[in-house]
């Protein structure tokens, strides 16, 4: 649910009111630039997104009806404009891990998961997301940690809801098999 | 009924996706399937970690809010934005004009009628 606030700067920016979008940027840039560097991995591309996604928010605001919450709304321009600066972007700065990579290194006796202290394990998780390949990245940043639905991450990457679905299965997986190497007795 | 390597993959996927309508036979295969049961355990564990980066901010620039701020006045000033607001209230005016235009009409007409110039 949208808070009160921002629901009240949406519709005094839909009517044109540029301090109520304003008011609107600095209520979401936080979320928004969080978004954007886990879709891009880096910064530099992480603050391109943010621009162009507002820019694009700001000339199209007018077209929100609220049939979804703003910040869904937000976070699909923000998913299309990774995807555009993504694809022109010459600098993926994806690096496949080593098998001597230590950070990743995280083997643990019997249920790895329990083992780990939780910080611990969520800067873990932030590094193993961005260092997936981009492709990868985008559809399980967007499915497991934002929970868009599967047409709506297809829609706005550009690919058929099967190939997000490939996409997101196989990053789950390198996810896993990075972060808990030696928890591979069940694997299927 | 069996399955076996990505057919088990995928049903494990659908049983994870909580919007996918997953067949009785996958179900019940997974509830036979100790290995299947033992990777959709996991992976559900595993998930609930990940979405826990929902709540995790990640520090913007500083500069960052003051370059958005710009950015946006940029375009507001822009052509492009005033043509866009131009067209958006142009059916507005217009229709208040084309009404404004037949009540004169109207009012004319009314006048002429009643001084008997028709």
């Amino acid at each position: 649910m949208s808070p009160p606030e921002v629901i009240r700067y949406v519709e005094a920016a839909r009517r044109g009111d540029h301090e109520a979008f304003e008011q609107l940027v600095r209520l979401t840039y936080h979320d928004t630039y969080t978004l954007a560097f886990r879709l891009t991995g880096n910064e530099e591309d992480a603050r391109d997104v943010v621009q162009e996604t507002y820019l694009r928010t700001y000339r199209s605001i007018g077209r929100f009806r609220g049939d979804s919450q703003f910040s869904t709304w937000l976070y699909r321009i923000t998913a299309n404009c990774a995807a555009s600066v993504s694809a022109r972007s010459a600098r993926h700065r994806h690096a496949e891990l080593g098998p001597d990579t230590p950070v990743l290194d995280l083997r643990a006796d019997h249920d790895p998961a329990q083992h780990v202290d939780a910080s611990t394990l969520r800067a873990r998780l932030e590094l193993a997301i961005a260092e997936l390949p981009p492709r990868l990245r985008q559809v399980i940043v967007l499915r497991d940690v934002y929970e868009l639905p599967h047409d709506q991450i297809a829609a706005e990457l550009g690919i058929t809801e099967s190939a997000a679905k490939v996409r997101l299965h196989r990053a789950r997986r390198m996810l896993r098999d990075r972060l808990f190497p030696g928890d591979q007795r069940h694997a299927i | 009924m069996p399955y076996e390597g990505q057919s088990c993959r995928d049903i494990v996927s659908e049983m994870l996706d909580e919007t996918s309508v997953v067949s009785l036979a996958h179900r019940q295969h997974v509830e036979q399937c100790s290995k299947c049961r033992h990777e959709l355990d996991a992976q559900r564990a595993f998930r609930s970690q990940v979405r826990v980066l929902r709540t995790e901010h990640i520090e913007p620039p500083a500069d960052l809010l003051a370059q958005l701020y710009a950015d946006l006045r940029r375009c507001a000033g822009s052509p492009s934005r005033r043509l866009a607001r131009l067209v958006r209230v142009a059916p507005y005016v217009g229709g208040v004009l084309a009404a404004g235009a037949a009540g004169a009409v109207l009012a004319g007409r009314t006048r002429r009628t009643r001084f008997g110039i028709l």
